[in-house]
């Protein structure tokens, strides 16, 4: 069952984040907007 | 890494690029001009602008033949998205008239993958507001790893895919209900979470869109799904994979 099993984002080592459009208000709180920082390092 | 984040049709869209032998101008320079076109596309598709070319052509003030090209493009698009989803997507069946905003913003990622393609980098990421359209391959990895975002926990990961090509995803967590069964008009569904993962991100939108409206029948959708693959959470917490989705290791249940 899915939420028995949550993975942090953190950990995962991805890339990019893929899910459901969020606004571009919603983006700055957004794991995406973590992962442009990290990768601009 | 040359990093940019650009707010166009009402998301952002990050860019991820790996310039290779290209000079780093050559690359921003490519970016810019991919933002361009991104900005142009919206000014053509735009539903909330009245005198967009998309809204005259849905209040039928403007012929197919006097859209701009990409409109003709556009359609044809919807046209193999409505047979490939058995009919669970279909822009002309939505209330107001032809609406294909559900395939619109892939195919706009993937024109601007494409304008990186063509400036020769080795290796990028194209995100539209979660949407996604790779070319190469990172750095440190063979595969470009993507997280699903978790349908109920905004900072946590449903699992990671490894993709070559795109992957969409569509669900009603972030933005409530706005999708719409084409078949009986109903807004909402116990499928919290639909991703499809192929070759073209246009098709990948489209179908994603079609697996979480199709609602019960969707699992069996994804099994039958001809060249695309699908991941589908339902709120009920049970997961349905297609054959060819590929978990990263460390994600394998």
């Amino acid at each position: 069952m899915l939420r028995s099993e949550i993975l942090s984002a953190q950990s995962a080592q991805i890339n990019a984040i893929s899910g459901a459009t969020y606004t571009s208000q919603a983006y700055a709180a957004s794991v995406q907007s973590a992962l442009d920082t990290l990768a601009t390092k | 890494m040359i990093v940019h984040v650009e707010a166009v049709m009402g998301t952002m869209f990050s860019f991820h690029v790996e310039p290779g032998e290209r000079p780093d101008r050559e690359v921003s320079a490519a970016i810019a001009s991919a933002c361009t076109r991104l900005h142009d596309l919206d000014d053509i598709f735009s539903t909330w602008e009245p005198e967009s070319p998309m809204s005259k052509f849905r209040a039928g003030l403007l012929r197919p033949d006097e859209a701009p090209g990409e409109m003709a493009r556009v359609i044809a698009l919807c046209e193999e998205a409505r047979a490939r989803s058995k009919g669970w997507f279909d822009p002309w069946a939505m209330p107001g008239g032809f609406d294909p905003t559900g395939l619109v913003k892939g195919w706009a990622v993937a024109e601007a993958l494409e304008i990186l393609r063509l400036a020769g980098v080795k290796a990028a990421m194209v995100n539209g507001g979660g949407d996604i359209a790779v070319l190469g391959s990172p750095e440190e990895t063979q595969a470009w790893r993507i997280g699903i975002r978790h349908p109920w926990r905004a900072e946590a990961l449903a699992c990671v895919l490894e993709i070559d090509g795109a992957v969409a995803t569509s669900g009603c967590y972030e933005r409530g209900p706005h999708l719409i069964n084409p078949k009986d008009g109903k807004m909402r569904f116990e499928t919290a979470s639909a991703s499809v993962v192929g070759a073209d991100l246009a098709i990948c939108d489209a179908l994603a869109t079609a697996l979480v409206v199709a609602d019960e029948e969707g699992p069996e959708l994804a099994r039958t799904l001809a060249d695309y693959d699908a991941y589908l959470i339902r709120s009920d917490g049970t997961e349905h994979a297609s054959t060819g989705i590929m978990f990263a290791t460390e994600s394998v249940r």
